[in-house]
This record gives structure tokens, sequence and C-alpha cells, in this order.
């Protein structure tokens, strides 16, 4: 016992020690591969990590669909900053920084400079209150405070803000709480769109956005199963499944793959051809369901 | 003396039982830093060398990146809106080689195989309309003259033209 305690020891102070080296390595190194500690620690990583990567469009994407559809903006569907007092258990945190960021993005997209810097601000009380570093940070808001008038950079920012926020809670073992802020964002995504169809009802676009969520949901669904489930997974996991069985009965037609063009700029287009069409009534009932659960989330 | 050998041999087997307990939560500890230090190195790489390659596009603040050893493969699954333009990018370390993705409709058909456009990270294209795209990752085998294999990390990025 003794012995093979030492091994377990020995190794241990090894490997930390290649580690250690590796880490001092610097830029030069980052790119060539990883040492032996690293390919003796990939197992568990690959064990770990999941081979199927499931993806979400942005909440910036969901914006500018929703821009691009002809709606204006309108301040009163979002989150009301006061509410951020309201909330203190991770899950919500997690969620409402998921539903903050997404306000952030709808006011960055329609050139709202005011109302972003509330939402940054709430979306840096938020991630602090979850431990998040780096991703809110005070260079990031001064970033943000001289590119206010430049949208394009604006939203790159936020992006990065985005991406810091789900590296970090992947490194730290916490790709649950990631998940609750993807599905907090692609909710109000989904809740911007549904007001707006709303008070249009005859906005095609948006229309059509809400109907085509059907895709987006299902990998939504599979990226939140497939973290461990703690109250705050389970309870949206639910919400999620609630909203899916309406999706369900969308149609869906789609005519193979065939005939590929390309644009002027020499971008191809490429894919099935078809369509996702929600009834009006399938529709009433995703925009009553979405109201619910978000209003649950937000109060 | 009865009682100073019974005292010792009752040490050594508590020292051992302890020794039990510690050990495999030691071992623990150390493979999951040693994981987690590991993924911090991958979504390092992913950020400082893949990231800048999505410009002028917006990454949509997903990381994915992952450790892989030769011979793995991957597959991520999105959806993707018609009317956007988007780029897909796939990279990874060098001494994985040229990492070779191949685009497929919800059917697997094939849209687009990089190996037959000399091994580039990324592709820009829209689609026709709104559906589900499926893109596999395929990391080469590597010949060895001994039995170590290094792994290495690779990002799937998605961005969409602002």
């Amino acid at each position: 016992m003794n012995n093979s305690f030492s091994k377990i020891v020995l190794g241990t102070i090894i490997s930390v020690s290649s580690l250690a080296l590796y880490s001092c390595g610097g830029d030069g190194k980052e790119d060539s591969g990883m040492t032996a500690a690293d390919s003796a620690a990939s197992n568990v990583t690959n064990l770990k990590a999941q081979k199927v990567f499931y993806a979400i469009p942005s909440p910036i994407e969901m914006s500018k669909i929703i821009k691009d559809g002809g709606a204006n903006y309108n301040k009163e569907i979002l989150n009301p900053i006061e509410n951020i007092s309201k909330y203190s258990s991770n899950a919500k945190k997690a969620f409402n920084l998921g539903i903050y960021g997404a306000d952030l993005s709808y006011t960055s997209i329609f050139d709202q400079t005011q109302e972003s810097m509330f939402y940054m601000g709430n979306c840096k009380k938020l991630a602090d209150g979850l431990g998040i570093t780096g991703a809110f940070t005070p260079e990031m808001i001064s970033r943000i405070e001289s590119n206010s008038n430049n949208k394009d950079s604006l939203l790159v920012i936020i992006s990065d803000s985005y991406l810091a926020t789900d590296a970090y809670l992947k490194e730290n073992d916490r790709a649950n709480v990631s998940g609750l802020v993807i599905a907090g964002g692609w909710m109000e995504g989904l809740y911007i769109s549904t007001r707006i169809a709303k008070t249009n009802p005859k906005n095609e676009v948006i229309l059509k956005s809400i109907s085509e969520q059907k895709l987006s949901l299902i990998n939504l669904i599979a990226l939140i199963e497939s973290y461990p489930a703690d109250d705050g997974v389970t309870e949206v996991l639910n919400d999620l499944k609630a909203i899916n069985s309406i999706y369900g009965g969308v149609s869906q037609t789609s005519t193979p793959s065939e005939g590929e063009t390309t644009s002027k700029e020499g971008t191809p287009t490429v894919g099935k051809g078809g369509e996702i069409k929600a009834t009006p009534e399938q529709i009433a009932a995703i925009i009553t369901k979405v109201d619910e659960i978000r209003t649950k989330w937000i109060k | 003396m009865d009682k100073i050998i019974c005292n010792s041999i009752k040490e050594k087997y508590m020292n051992a039982s302890v020794k039990k307990i510690v050990a495999p939560f030691l071992f623990l500890s150390v493979i999951l830093g040693i994981s987690t230090a590991s993924l911090a190195q991958c979504n390092g790489f992913t950020k400082k060398k893949c990231i800048p390659l999505l410009t002028p596009f917006i990454h949509n603040g997903q990381l994915n990146s992952a450790s892989f050893m030769p011979g793995e493969n991957a597959e991520l699954l999105m959806s993707f809106y018609s009317g956007q333009e988007y780029r897909l990018l796939i990279s990874g370390q060098e001494v994985l080689g040229n990492i070779q993705f191949k685009v497929m409709d919800s059917d697997r058909k094939l849209l687009y195989d990089n190996k037959e456009h000399g091994n580039v990270k990324y592709w820009d294209f829209n689609v026709k309309s709104t559906q589900q795209l499926i893109v596999e990752v395929i990391v080469p085998e590597q010949k060895v003259d001994n039995n170590l294999t290094q792994s290495g990390c690779v990002a799937v990025l998605v961005g969409f033209k602002k």
C-alpha cells in the first residue's frame, strides 16, 4: 500500500510538474500540440467532451432577423432593468443573464446606446453574481462606451462577452450553467419575436422566424440534456419540452439538396429547399406558452 | 509490549485506510485538474488562433472545442437560417495535421468537403431554406514509430455576417 501510494503521489508530482512546465511555455508552444501530461489527460477530456456538438444561433443573429423583418424597436417588451433585484438563485441568475444578454443584443441592433449600457450593466451584475470573471470586465464596458456609435464594433464586443462567459463556465466544470444562459437567450429571442407577431400578425418574416425555431429548439434540448441534471437544468428542460410539444405539430416540407447556386460574390447557396410553417393556431399556442414560461423566469 | 504492538498495528491499519480513501480522491482531483487545464489551453488556442479567422463574421458566442486524438471524429449539429450568410471554421493544432470537415444535409447528403478544396479551414455559404446541417470533423490517423500519439485541440466555430 505504501508503495502504491508513493507511486500515486510521484505520478501526481510528475503530472503537475509537466503541466506547470507546459503552461509556462507561452504563446510559441500553444500551437504545437500537447505534452505527455496532456496526452494522458486527453482520454479523460475526450470522455467528458461531447463528440456531438449542438450549436444554437446567437441572440444577436435572432435580433438581426427581427430587424430585417421590418419590426420597430419596442422597449416595453424587454425584461425591465429593475427586475435584476429579484434574482437570487443561481438558476435564475443564469437564465436571466441569457435574457438580459438577448435584450442587450436587441437594443444594440436597434442602435439604442443608452439602453444597451443599462442591459450591459445588468449582464455584468449577474455574471459577477455567478462568479464568472473575464466576461463583462470594466475594460469591456469601456470598449462599449468608446464604440457606442459603431454598431458593428458593439456587436463584436457583445459576442466576445458571450464567448468569454461560455468559455469560463466550461473551463470551470459549470457547463450546465452555460446551458441555462444559452436557453435564456434563446427564450428571450423567441419571446421578442412572439410579441412582435402579436401586434403585427401579418409580418410574414417574423412568423416564419417563429416557425423555424422548431429546429433550434431540438438542438437546444439535446444540448441541455447533455449536461448533468440539477434543479435548474431539469426545470428548463421541462419548459423547453412543453414548447416543443407545440412545435412537434408544426409542418416541415423539404425538397432534396440539388442545384447549388452561387451569388455574384461567389458564395454558394446549398442544402434542401422547403419550408417550416406553423398554423395561426400553433403560433397563438407558442405565444401563450412562451409568455407563461418567460414570465415565470423573470418574476 | 503487547499494547505497543497493538497500537502500532492499529496505527498502520488506520494509515492504510486513510490512504485508501485519500488516494482515489487525490488521483481524481489531479486528473480533473489536468483535464480542466487542458480545456483552458484548448479554449486559449480557439480564442487566439481561430476566432480572428472568422472576421468579418460574428461568432455565435459558443465555444465548441475539445481535445482530440488522431483518428477521432466529431459532429456538430446546427440550424442555419435562409437569407443569412455563414462562415464555418474548423481549425486544429498543427500536431494533428490537416483536419478534414464535411458538411451534410439532414439526410447526410454531402454538400461540401474541404479535402476537395485544398484542406481550407473555413467555408462561407448560404442555405436555400432554414435547415439543420451536420458538420463532420475528421482528425487524420497518424503513423507513429512508438506508441505515443499526441492529442491536440480542434475548434468548430460558426459565424454569421453582420
